[in-house]
């Protein structure tokens, strides 16, 4: 059955939400959503990642043999893992800098491996392509909320700058690991709640 | 799937091995690639660290593997473009990490905060910091255990930068030889 790209955008997006509903990835989205720039950069990279990873085992899925699968679906991700990490490093010194060990340890993320498994294993590219850009974008944007709500309570600032003036320097709590487990349960609250509504209204 | 399933091991080792040259195939290209922007950022990187405690640094020389002791994570001669006395930079320090600055006999010209948990500091940056970290300038490198004292205010942590210092001391003892200076003096 051939889906639209409205179909890949709405799973991606909110109703099979990588991170808010299926739950991949979490241990990787605590740590690295203390700050926005670095989780916007973690985004893009989890993106590009996740649609070369689905191109690659779809293209692949007929020669991969389920005794083989595991291994080969992280290799693939942990190539091109490098291959972000190596980009980065070479024109986003900063970023580079700034996102330290987050970016190598996106490797073992398991989104890549749940959806090589659950999709590209099954599909074509150009599917496996789309659901990698929604599925990629969905897990970004949870991980971009969670560390806009870290930041601003955290610091009182977004991108460096102050948003509640210079009174406020932020509750500590939020920028430490505790903070980002109840901002997450905050944010997976709120996209099933989204989700139960909008199925509803159906 | 059904048909790749009914393939031996040797054939899953086999698509295994191919995928992982692949994937090395391919970060060795990207590698060959970036590593001259890779090289240039490192490089930039390490001058611009330098030039906290040196000013008119135009290049530097690394002695990390010759001299570096426990604790250093980096060892410079740097070099500057009006020539003079060789000076040396010691980036140290654990939790906290901080850049020593020495004269070439040894003294301490600048101590400056670089970061703390591996998140930048905006901390180190504030009077009472700089005050506090002013109190090494002028200590010999070859002084007996360097202490200072606390500056109500910092956000630097004293023991945290008398450690680096010390570490960094030990250092610039072992490259200008002044360990075997004094034991000789003994």
């Amino acid at each position: 059955m051939r889906k639209s790209v409205s179909y890949f955008a709405k799973t991606g997006l909110l109703t099979r939400n990588p991170a808010a509903i299926q739950l991949l990835g979490l241990c990787f989205l605590l740590a690295a959503s203390a700050s926005l720039k670095d989780a916007l950069t973690l985004g893009v990279c989890a993106v590009l990642v996740l649609v070369c990873s689905n191109v690659t085992l779809s293209l692949l899925r007929g020669l991969i043999p389920d005794s083989a699968r595991v291994p080969a679906y992280l290799i693939t991700a942990a190539g091109f893992v490098t291959v972000a990490e190596l980009a980065v490093s070479a024109w986003l010194p900063s970023a580079g800098r700034s996102l330290g060990i987050y970016l190598p340890l996106m490797a073992v993320n398991s989104l890549f491996l749940a959806r090589a498994d659950a999709f590209a294993s099954e599909n074509g590219p150009a599917a496996s392509a789309l659901d990698g850009v929604f599925m990629g974008l969905g897990y970004a944007l949870v991980l971009v909320i969670t560390a806009f709500v870290r930041e601003l309570l955290g610091a009182g600032r977004i991108f460096g700058f102050s948003v509640f003036g210079r009174a406020f320097t932020g509750v500590p709590f939020f920028a430490l690991p505790a903070g980002a487990f109840v901002c997450l349960g905050f944010v997976i609250a709120a996209f099933r709640f989204v989700k139960r509504k909008t199925e509803e209204r159906k | 799937m059904q048909k790749s399933n009914e393939r031996g091991a040797f054939y899953g080792i086999a698509v295994t091995a191919a995928i992982t040259a692949l994937a090395v195939i391919l970060a060795v290209l990207v590698n060959l690639a970036a590593s001259p922007f890779i090289k240039r950022n490192a490089d930039e990187s390490v001058r611009s660290t330098v030039a906290l405690v040196f000013d008119g640094v135009t290049g530097y020389e690394d002695l990390t593997e010759d001299f570096g002791v426990d604790g250093t994570s980096a060892l410079y001669r740097v070099i500057s473009g009006t020539g003079g006395e060789d000076r040396y930079c010691v980036i140290c320090g654990n939790d906290a990490r901080f850049i020593v600055g020495f004269r070439g006999d040894g003294i301490i010209t600048a101590v400056r905060a670089l970061s703390a948990d591996g998140v930048q500091l905006k901390a180190g940056q504030t009077d009472a910091d700089k005050e506090l970290l002013a109190q090494f300038g002028g200590i010999s490198a070859d002084a007996e255990g360097v202490h200072i004292k606390n500056v109500s205010g910092a956000t630097v942590d004293a023991s945290a930068a008398v450690g680096a210092v010390n570490t960094a001391c030990s250092a610039v003892r072992a490259l200008l030889g002044l360990d075997g200076e004094a034991s000789e003096e003994e």
